[in-house]
């Protein structure tokens, strides 16, 4: 299938105290906020909300954060090994483990291997840096975190491959003996690869590995400056051209069966957008970027300035201005189609569509409306999008 | 300042050297020298002063072997043979823990030392922090934390060239000082085997440590025989900023009370 759609949840908790009685909603939100049976609920729901993804014929994906109500799912491949069974046919792509953030990469091929025997090699591997935020809650070393990134990732890898017999690894910032995986990956050599970005630099590291790109939320005009770095840098590498398969793009859908009923469920989706309150010194830490980067941030911190959330230009936009920025794809069918075209043609084309359906306090129902509509009436009318001729 | 450029085993040391008579060598803290110039005037009236910029800190090479605090103490080891004469130690926060752990591998050729406001070591249990956590402080705690006072020198006008220094030497810390955070787990029991005159000087309104006459008070009774104490009034965490003259005060007296 040359154009695939994935359902996606960030399984954000919704239930939050008053804006103004906490300052964050990541890090130091207190965990007494999380009511268990609530909480059991959320799970309930978007484990069912996957099932229902993958009966409507679509993929599905999922992602991981920690310490935060903005996603509970803090444990990723344990929901992958949940979909592995509660799906039949759904690719699922987790996107992705942030393994400079865990101490033990090896066990990390142990669990996409275990979860993609299960699936019968339906996994699709990500690996993610991770986003500032998380710094302090992982305890890892900014300065060194892109290091530890890609040392893991080779290990990673190294540790699928490696079957005939045990390895050994003794790298700057892991060590491990005997690396043996039981079981092997299922997809031979070792499931696709993907890496989810919003900077530049991590375009160009993922154009040498040749994984596949995901941009998140950047909008048409920031998919097609990483989409080009991505195709330009491949080019420059003497890599076969670019497949549309290998770029991603991740915004907001939620489509209606009339003009009004997708107005109103693209403004319970926008809960997740309106709702990632963060504290300004978890923002821009030491070592998250290079100090050259970093220093104007610092510059405008002490001559006044406040330090926003990244997503800060969208909290408010209305979805009207979202959809033209390319954030978000809302309307009746034959209005999500021509957005989403309308998209790939800005981008120079891409191959998936990541599509974070449900948010805050959306139901069932509204979410299956939506995705049943998507997969019945929108998704036909994409498949052929990157075809020649 | 004039500038002297040392190649030592893989690390090119710039040291900025000022003042006539006996030596002291000023190992800076967090933000480097970026807002030492009060401190090192004072000391150069009275001391051959000699302020190195530690690897990682404004525009000094890195090397990839540079990765730990004890590597900074090596390294200022490593210009103490150079200068082959008996020098004394003054080290600034992270600058003290450098001496100290510098303290614990040679004196050789160490008079003595002044710790001002020194981190490196832990006294308290394991749910509680002895170190404000920087990376997760509000802004203006840390602020209060550092300062008693407005900075001397205004972080608002400081030039944009300036905020890339600034930015570097965060990432330097960050580097050195993550985990353990700001201490080595081995060093308070290491410091018994020091054999030569410590002063430790600090703020009483340091809001860094969890408690400065606490903290401190450990600090200079690890050493065998205790550290001189000195507490200096309206100062944080950053006394060579807030009362430099706190800190010559105790160098002139260690010159004058040691031999040479």
């Amino acid at each position: 299938m040359s154009f695939r759609s994935w359902f996606f949840t960030e399984m954000g908790y919704p239930y939050l105290p008053p804006d103004g009685e906490f300052d964050s909603m990541r890090v130091t939100l207190p965990a007494r906020v999380f009511d268990p049976e609530r909480g059991a609920d959320l799970y309930e729901l978007c484990f069912d909300l996957y099932r229902a993804a993958d009966a409507a014929g679509l993929d599905v994906m999922i992602n991981e954060h920690h310490a935060t109500a903005t996603c509970v799912d803090s444990c990723a491949p344990l929901s992958l090994a949940i979909l592995a069974r509660e799906t039949k046919t759904a690719r699922l792509l987790i996107l992705g483990n942030p393994v400079s953030n865990r101490d033990d990469p090896v066990r990390i091929a142990e669990e996409m291997a275990m979860c993609d025997v299960i699936s019968r090699g339906r996994v699709e591997v990500g690996f993610v840096r991770g986003v500032p935020q998380e710094i302090s809650p992982s305890n890892v070393n900014p300065v060194l975190m892109k290091e530890r990134f890609w040392e893991a990732v080779d290990l990673i890898i190294t540790a699928w491959t490696s079957i005939d017999g045990p390895v050994s690894w003794e790298g700057d910032h892991f060590h491990a003996r005997q690396v043996n995986v039981w079981p092997r990956v299922y997809q031979q050599p070792h499931p696709p690869l993907w890496i989810p970005t919003q900077s530049a630099g991590t375009v160009v590291e993922a154009a040498d590995r040749q994984f596949n790109l995901a941009v998140i939320l950047n909008g048409h005009e920031g998919a097609r400056r990483m989409f080009d770095t991505y195709r330009a840098r491949s080019a420059e590498r003497g890599f076969a051209p670019t497949a549309p398969a290998q770029l991603a793009y991740l915004g907001l859908v939620y489509v209606g069966a009339t003009e009004a009923d997708a107005r109103e469920g693209a403004r319970q989706l926008q809960w997740y957008l309106q709702n990632n309150k963060v504290a300004p010194q978890f923002l821009n830490p030491p070592g998250y970027s290079p100090p050259e980067q970093r220093a104007p941030v610092l510059a405008a911190a002490a001559r006044g300035a406040q330090l926003g959330t990244p997503i800060a230009a969208i909290i408010d936009a209305s979805v009207d201005e979202l959809v033209e920025m390319g954030m978000f794809f809302a309307g009746t069918p034959p209005q999500v189609i021509e957005q989403i075209t309308s998209f790939h043609d800005r981008v120079g084309g891409f191959g998936n569509l990541l599509m974070m359906m449900h948010g805050g306090h959306m139901d069932f129902e509204t979410t299956t409306r939506s995705i049943d509509l998507y997969a019945r009436e929108v998704q036909p009318a994409l498949v052929g999008l990157n075809d020649i001729g | 300042m004039p500038l002297s450029v040392h190649e030592l085993r893989g690390v090119t040391l710039e040291v900025h050297e000022r003042g006539a008579g006996a030596t002291v060598i000023y190992v800076h803290g967090d933000d480097g020298l970026m807002f030492s110039a009060p401190l090192l005037h004072e000391l150069a009236n009275h001391a051959s002063t000699h302020a190195p910029v530690l690897p990682g800190w404004s525009d000094s090479r890195w090397p990839a072997h540079c990765t730990s605090i004890d590597d900074l103490a090596i390294v200022l080891l490593d210009y103490v043979r150079v200068l082959d004469e008996r020098v004394v130690l003054v080290g600034t926060s992270l600058g003290g823990w450098v001496v100290a752990e510098a303290l614990v591998r040679d004196t050789s050729l160490v008079r003595g030392a002044v710790l001002v406001a020194p981190v490196g070591i832990k006294v308290r249990g394991r749910t509680d922090r002895d170190y404000l956590d920087l990376y997760a402080a509000a802004p203006d705690e840390v602020a209060r934390a550092q300062h008693f006072r407005a900075p001397v020198i205004d972080r608002a006008f400081l030039a944009d060239v300036e905020f890339v220094e600034l930015a570097r030497a965060q990432h330097a810390v960050t580097r050195y000082a993550w985990n353990p955070y700001f201490h080595d787990p081995k060093l308070r029991a290491r410091l018994s085997r020091v054999r030569v005159p410590v002063t430790i000087v600090y703020g009483n309104e340091d809001r860094f440590v969890f408690d400065a006459d606490s903290f401190y008070g450990a600090y200079a009774a690890a050493f065998t025989p205790a550290a001189r104490l000195v507490r200096v009034l309206d100062a944080a965490h950053r006394v060579d900023e807030e009362r430099p003259e706190a800190i010559v005060d105790e160098v002139r007296r260690m010159l004058v009370e040691l031999p040479s």
